[in-house]
């Protein structure tokens, strides 16, 4: 058994079906040159587009997460890359009646242009479609995506409204407004009636950011006549579809452009952002209200307790830091108290041995001293042993040595030693 | 001269092959598999709240003593100055003798609401660099910022000079009032406080889509266009999904620092003008005298060449370098020119000035 598992794209009838489609597509085309039969071509084509995003949407969901979106966005591609293809057969199919030396091309292509154009001409919801339509996923601009993402917070979600956007429904929103709250609930009523309000006002930056947006579409046009025509001039030619769609997406990049750095865009976008974030505040009050009437905490709530507990967080940070720095002062007086405490010792054990070397030599002069006295006295009291009574004085001189050096006292010959 | 050389049966035919291509190639994406970001050996080494600081370990026995840390931006991921096996910033500075640090921010959510960049770059961003300072036993480091990871590199060396030695941007936006800065364009009348307070945390996906429309039809469009042609090959289509995760993958941004980044730099334009101030400090550039290398790119449809190229005036050092990139604001990255050019101007920048 093949180790190979399932594969959709392993399925080659799609393609074959596509390959006897195009077949008959191209041979029709080779027969037809009136406006109308290349109308319903035209219209069969898109029937084709419409089964091309049938298969993609069923085989999307065989294929693995990551590459899901990439899927999409390819099959989106594939069939503006159809659209374009048919289009611009239709517009060749219509040169092929023409005389081909004539320069009457540039008057056909400038009229097959005007065609689009006024499609796009059209106000409000019309042209926004028609953008869309021409952009495939690219219309999702960031305003809808916000109000996509944004939907969570959203009492509703997010695109319930999308077809209720008109002139006829803001005129009677408007008048619907101008009704003064009345009665026990006059408050509430009032709440509400400012929320209807913000909504509208979201709308209409909407609907007016969708307008100037859609004259891209337009421009992007004319800037693709102006490339076509340069390239004729300079005697260059246009051999394959891929050139043209190149030229259309250069066209519509300078086209974009010039919008987006307007200051009209600046303007749009601002306001388009601020209406929405006011009409998503307006709800967000809303459930708020309603939570704290069930006694459920709410996110303003919520946004007090994260505020404070990130201030705690700072103060803790700043308290750390000041111990560790504390620590750090600690551990260096510690360092320096010990290093004096060292230096100190060290002086003191100098001087402690300075002393005894004084002590000692004064302990030898002094014993030289007394050694000598005691001679000198040895040598008195014989003589007067001999010739005299000892004096007092120097008996008790001698005592007094005797105690101090705690030495027994050398006795005379001839003398009793008295202890007391 | 009729410019149009084809037949309705030409373009009929063209259909058709594009359509079988793609429906054949569509059979390569079902085959590519997980998608594996970041190729060089890392550790963490030091963690706070969503952060991580991650350690590239060196490729050489004697890197560069003085360490590099990459600051990246809070928008979209860090891999991908790692993205893969010859495209890799990381990669280019490591081989080059450079012993690399980076901050990974996360991914934020509603608990982390109120950060503010006085958290992040006095915060966060100064206890990374007090964690590898006491790693190596270092008073200074050497800075990389990444795009608005750059900015914040600036602010963090205005106010915290003595722990730098050399300071090295990468795309990163200076003065936000250029001309043709279209991101700050967009978002000059935009009530920032009034959006903040609504949505809390901004969505990452909203992001992504702001930076597309900076170019929708390229953006959006042609470039899966191009990538039916590679879809015959799955090495090509497996790196074209790899910068497609890329891409897509962003982070929510939190509240309250985005509310200041785009109030103090985008519509103040601060930097510039010196007036933001993070807790008591002012953020003067002035005051940067370290050395400065300012890496820009020519073709960045984001961070306009000129918005980044006004660092030279606002800087007060006198050893400043620029060096423009001839590519876009990712191709610095990950393009195969760029791996031959920015990391080894880095190092030997970096080698004059740490030896």
């Amino acid at each position: 058994m093949s180790k190979k598992t399932f594969n959709p794209f392993d399925e080659t009838s799609f393609l074959e079906a596509q390959k006897a489609f195009i077949d008959a597509w191209s041979n029709l085309s080779r027969v037809m040159s009136h406006d109308d039969r290349v109308s319903n071509t035209t219209n069969v084509n898109n029937a084709w587009a419409q089964a091309m995003e049938f298969w993609g949407k069923t085989t999307n969901n065989m294929l693995p997460s990551d590459v899901q979106h990439v899927f999409t966005n390819l099959i989106e591609q594939a069939k503006i890359y159809n659209l374009l293809g048919e289009q611009f057969n239709s517009f060749i199919n219509k040169y092929n009646t023409l005389d081909k030396s004539s320069e009457d091309w540039r008057a056909r292509l400038e009229s097959y242009f005007n065609e689009f154009a006024t499609v796009f001409s059209g106000r409000g919801n019309e042209a926004s479609n028609v953008f869309k339509q021409m952009l495939g996923t690219w219309h999702q601009l960031p305003m809808d995506t916000i109000q996509r993402t944004m939907s969570s917070t959203s009492l509703m979600p997010g695109d319930f409204l999308q077809g209720l956007k008109n002139d006829a429904l803001n005129a009677a929103t408007e008048k619907y407004l101008s009704v003064p709250g009345i009665g026990y609930t006059r408050e509430s009523q009032e709440a509400y009636l400012n929320g209807i309000r913000l909504w509208t006002d979201y709308q209409n930056a909407l609907n007016d950011f969708n307008s100037a947006n859609s004259r891209v579409g337009i421009q992007a046009l004319e800037q693709l006549q102006k490339k076509i025509f340069a390239l004729a001039e300079e005697g260059k030619e246009i051999t394959s579809l891929r050139q043209i769609y190149d030229l259309w997406v250069d066209a519509n990049e300078d086209a974009y452009a010039k919008f987006a750095y307007s200051k009209e865009y600046r303007k749009l976008y601002g306001e388009l952002v601020n209406r929405l974030m006011k009409y998503k505040q307006y709800n967000q009050q809303i459930i708020d209200e309603s939570l704290a009437a069930m006694n459920i905490p709410t996110r303003r709530g919520v946004d007090t307790l994260k505020e404070r507990q990130q201030e705690l967080r700072r103060t803790l940070f700043i308290t750390k830091q000041t111990l560790k720095n504390h620590e750090k002062q600690v551990q260096e007086l510690k360092n320096k108290i010990e290093s004096l405490e060292s230096e100190v010792a060290k002086k003191q054990s100098v001087s402690v041995k300075a002393d005894k070397k004084k002590k000692t030599k004064q302990a030898v002069v002094k014993k030289a001293s007394s050694k000598k006295a005691k001679k000198k006295a040895g040598k008195k009291a014989k003589k007067k042993a001999t010739v005299s009574k000892p004096k007092s004085k120097a008996k008790s001189r001698s005592t007094k040595k005797q105690a101090s050096s705690g030495k027994p006292a050398t006795v005379a010959p001839g003398m009793t030693l008295i202890k007391f | 001269m009729f410019p149009f050389q084809m037949r309705p049966d030409q373009i009929a035919n063209e259909i058709y092959e594009f359509n079988s291509k793609l429906a054949q190639g569509l059979n390569t994406l079902t085959e590519i598999g997980d998608i594996e970001v970041g190729v060089s050996e890392k550790e963490v080494v030091y963690e706070e709240d969503k952060l991580k600081l991650y350690h590239f370990i060196p490729h050489v026995n004697k890197p560069n003593p003085v360490p590099l840390l990459i600051v990246y931006a809070l928008v979209n991921r860090p891999y991908m100055a790692d993205l893969q096996d010859g495209r890799s910033m990381i990669q280019g500075l490591l081989d080059a003798g450079l012993d690399v640090y980076l901050i990974d921010w996360g991914y934020p959510d509603g608990g982390d609401r109120y950060l503010t960049l006085d958290d992040y770059i006095n915060g966060y961003i100064d206890r990374c660099v007090n964690e590898i300072c006491d790693r190596h036993n270092l008073k200074k480091i050497n800075l990389l910022g990444i795009c608005q990871g750059g900015s914040f590199s600036c602010c963090y060396t205005a106010l915290h000079t003595e722990k730098v030695k050399n300071l090295i941007t990468t795309v990163t936006p200076i003065d936000f009032h250029t001309k043709d800065d279209l991101l700050s364009h967009m978002v000059r009348n935009v009530d920032i406080d009034l959006l903040v307070e609504t949505v809390g945390n901004v969505p990452g996906e909203l992001l992504n889509w702001t930076f597309l429309t900076l170019k929708p039809f390229r953006l959006m469009g042609q470039k899966y266009m191009d990538l039916v042609n590679l879809l015959d090959d799955t090495k090509k289509a497996k790196d074209f999904m790899r910068m497609e995760k890329w891409i897509f993958d962003s982070p929510d941004q939190v509240g309250e620092a985005y509310r200041e980044f785009i109030k103090y730099f985008y519509q103040q334009n601060g930097l510039v003008k010196g007036n933001i101030k993070f807790g008591k400090k002012i953020v003067d550039l002035e005051n940067i005298t370290v050395p400065v290398l300012n890496i820009y790119a020519k073709d960045d449809h984001l961070v306009p060449p000129d918005s980044s190229k006004a660092l030279e005036g606002c800087v007060g050092t006198k050893d400043y370098t620029a060096l423009e990139f001839p590519g876009g604001h990712i191709g610095i990255y990950v393009s195969g020119k760029a791996q031959k050019m920015i990391p080894p101007s880095v190092a030997e920048w970096l080698g004059k000035r740490t030896k």
